[in-house]
């Protein structure tokens, strides 16, 4: 099975949560070598966030096992990427 | 900013309670039983505000945790178990202990000068003391909501003097 080298993630946590701990608490994974975390819309109670995760072999289970421990849920996978190196989408004329 | 509401909630409820027991008390005009009067109460009033932390302060954090779990559409976690739990466990556990504290140190203001003073003398230190302590809190308070500082300190030091005159009238009816 190839290795997922790149996950971004549609997750809802609630208002309450440590958005900065969470990102720090994914980055302090040992299959992940950088998290990056967009808040991209603020409800009253809910924050919905896009997660931006690499590293060489990430564990997609561990990873929400982190979201659980602050209290988020992983509402959709929006990208995996996975494979011996990161290919970037390309744009078609179609595009 | 949170441990200091604790903490200055706490000064204000001591002093200001522990100054209507011994007030109270000194009808007996027997200083160990004003002093052991104000050392009870004082303990009390902390543990009562140490308990009201653990259980009212824990309910409304549940209560609050619920609201978030039924915004999680979709989802069925249990924020229990989470480290937003942990977090305002702690925080209700520092608060407890920061105001019960508080409360126990606050008691003790009335208390000083009946160990030092005779006691004629230290029912006047007494109001005195707190009334001074409740002024500098009140103060305080002004300083962080932004008021006028000696309105908010004589307004204080107002409700240790009306605290003084309820307790002190009690003389009337059991002397």
């Amino acid at each position: 099975m190839a290795n997922i080298r790149r996950l971004v993630l549609d997750v809802v946590i609630p208002n309450m949560a440590d958005v900065v701990k969470l990102t720090q608490d994914l980055a302090n994974l040992a299959t992940v070598k950088g998290a990056n975390t967009m808040v991209s819309e603020i409800d009253k109670n809910v924050i919905s966030l896009k997660l931006v995760l690499e590293g060489a072999n990430l564990k997609l289970k561990e990873i929400e096992k982190v979201i659980h421990s602050h209290g988020g849920s992983v509402h959709s996978i929006d990208n995996v990427v996975a494979g011996k190196e990161i290919i970037e989408v390309v744009d078609t004329p179609q595009d | 900013m949170q441990l200091v509401r604790y903490i200055t909630r706490g000064l204000i409820d001591g002093s200001l309670s522990t100054l209507g027991i011994v007030l109270g008390a000194a009808i007996s005009g027997d200083v160990k039983v004003i002093i052991a009067a104000g050392l009870g109460g004082g303990m009390a009033n902390a543990i009562s505000n140490l308990l009201g932390a653990l259980t009212a302060e824990k309910a409304s954090v549940m209560i609050n945790l619920a609201k978030y779990e039924r915004a999680m559409v979709g989802s069925n976690i249990k924020l229990k178990d989470t480290k937003i739990y942990d977090r305002e466990s702690k925080m209700i556990w520092m608060g407890g202990m920061a105001d019960a504290t508080a409360t126990f140190f606050g008691s003790i203001v009335p208390i000083i000068p009946f160990g030092l003073l005779a006691l004629d003398s230290a029912i006047i230190g007494s109001i005195l003391i707190t009334t001074a302590l409740l002024s500098v809190l009140g103060m305080y308070i002004g300083r962080l909501s932004k008021e006028n500082l000696a309105f908010a300190g004589i307004k204080m030091a107002a409700f240790g003097l009306v605290t003084a005159g309820l307790a002190m009238s009690l003389e009337f009816f059991f002397k």
